[in-house]
């Protein structure tokens, strides 16, 4: 079967109709996994679990239970969500963590509604990077030009749902990690506001930053994964239908391919009705260093057993340097860069006075090539709604001259995820192609 | 480690290397030189940055009714 078309809910209802068996489904993502084994999109992939629960599936439509949400839809988690009794790496090497004895608390949501994971995909080391070179579990590369970084940390996820081997995955986001790898490979990727995903189970390096999140072929597919694992909780604002364009900083030395694609998706949105408006942004630039030292110190923090335990010798010589330089970062750095994020968040609220939300490039530049990679100024427009804990997402809208996808960033205030999709959802309608997914 | 002279001249001021002596005491590093060559680049960039957010803000700020993540 073509696992290249249709969106979840056309393949629930042709799971439902009877046109398509949930066995089928989850042998043509394994299929493809197999096929698609140089692109180093996994890590693990859990063919025996998955044929069995795709077993049941079959067994439950038969019998006429209700259709789930996800019912036998094939879905991959980015290697920092426990599966019990499979090992989380969190991309470092085998044997660097405990194999867990429960099923992370998303994983549960997700299974809960029907979805059945086939594998967990390679990320960066430790969730530090954009490129998910991965020196245990190889290079992952870009389906749209091979030559060129997906993105990361959680580049594994893209790539897993850009090159069909599952309808939808989830990543992690402390710095851009959902929606670099979205942008980078067609995708639409949300990183929902901060609180509102259980995070039980998910490895955890940067506490006050981390979020973990939906990526998708389409708005549509991306809405449903974040309905099966967020608490929801509502939007108390009303629409201003006014979209603010940042004055400073966004903007600033952005690669003109991108530009020009960010431009056409804005043009988009001021045709759909949107009126949209300068805003000011003075304090952008402060997450960038605001950002790393809470990064760095709380990743200090959280990793500081693998120091402890004589377990830095499985980290690769770079990131156990940098884990060393972490945990004798002062408090007092730390708490400044917390007020910076003070300040920023103060910022942020008195945008929210007056659009719904804020349009950026997701990415100021264009994909690197592979082993070039430079990681700050690739996250350095992502980093932002991590400190405020508030909403983003990365929506296709266009491809640079290497024919790597852009990717536009929606930034709203706190609980607007779903403001966000459905003002992504104007978007896409240019750009999505007739099989429901980024097209050019 | 003091000796090294491009790490050294990249730090604002003795303060800094006064206080990172006193945490590698503690932090049970394993060598001086490995300290010197992998470590202190990391270390020196960090309160670097600490820096330029002390340039750019009053110490003084502290934004009231801020949800934090």
């Amino acid at each position: 079967m073509d696992l290249s078309t249709g969106t979840i809910k056309e393949t629930v209802a042709s799971l439902k109709a009877g046109k398509l068996s949930p066995v089928e489904l989850i042998e043509a993502a394994l299929g493809q996994i197999r096929q698609k084994k140089k692109l180093a999109a996994f890590v693990t992939v859990l063919e025996e679990s998955a044929m069995a629960a795709a077993c049941r599936s079959r067994e439950r439509i038969a019998s006429g239970q209700p259709m789930r949400l996800l019912e036998a839809i094939p879905i991959a988690v980015k290697d920092v969500f426990d599966i019990a009794g499979t090992e989380t790496t969190g991309g470092t090497a085998p044997g660097t963590f405990p194999v867990p004895t429960r099923n992370a608390r998303v994983v549960e949501m997700l299974e809960q509604a029907g979805a059945i994971i086939v594998g967990k995909t390679n990320m960066d080391e430790l969730a530090l990077g954009v490129s998910t070179d991965n020196r245990h579990f190889g290079r992952c590369l870009n389906p749209w030009n091979e030559g060129f970084i997906p993105g990361g940390s959680s580049g594994g996820s893209g790539v897993a749902v850009a090159a069909d081997m599952a309808l939808g995955s989830l990543g992690g986001d402390s710095g851009g990690s959902i929606r670099i790898p979205a942008a980078f490979t067609g995708l639409v990727g949300l990183k929902p506001t901060h609180g509102l995903i259980d995070r039980t189970g998910i490895l955890t390096a940067t506490w006050t930053l981390d979020c973990c999140g939906p990526l998708a072929r389409n708005v549509a597919d991306c809405a449903l994964l974040y309905a099966a694992i967020h608490v929801a909780v509502a939007d108390p604002r009303t629409s201003t239908k006014r979209i603010g364009i940042p004055k400073q900083y966004y903007f600033d030395g952005v690669d003109s391919d991108v530009a020009k694609c960010v431009e056409s998706g804005i043009k988009v949105l001021e045709r759909a009705g949107y009126k949209l408006v300068e805003v000011d942004t003075p304090r952008a630039s402060l997450a960038v260093d605001a950002g790393a030292i809470i990064s760095w110190s709380e990743f200090g923090v959280s990793q500081a057993a693998l120091l402890r335990t004589g377990e830095q010798g499985k980290l690769s010589p770079n990131l156990r340097d940098l884990l060393y330089a972490a945990s004798t970062h002062l408090a007092s750095d730390y708490i400044r860069a917390q007020q910076a994020r003070a300040v920023l968040m103060a910022e942020h609220q008195n945008i929210w006075r007056d659009v719904d939300a804020i349009v950026t490039p997701t990415v100021p530049v264009r994909a690197s090539e592979v082993g070039k990679a430079d990681t700050l100024r690739i996250a350095s427009l992502t980093r932002i709604s991590c400190m405020t804990g508030e909403p983003a997402l990365s929506v296709p809208v266009g491809i640079d001259s290497n024919k790597v996808p852009v990717g536009l960033q929606l930034m709203g205030p706190r609980l607007s995820d779903r403001r966000l999709l459905e003002i992504a959802s104007r978007v896409e309608r240019e750009f999505i192609g007739p099989h429901n997914r980024f097209a050019m | 480690m003091v000796n090294k002279p491009d790490v050294a001249a990249s730090a604002r001021g003795a303060d800094d290397l006064l206080v990172l002596c006193a945490l590698l005491k503690t932090a049970g590093l394993p060598s001086t030189v490995f300290v010197a060559e992998r470590v202190l680049p990391f270390w020196i960039a960090a309160r670097g940055r600490a820096r330029n957010i002390e340039d750019n803000i009053e110490s003084r700020v502290i934004p009231a009714h801020v949800i934090w993540p």
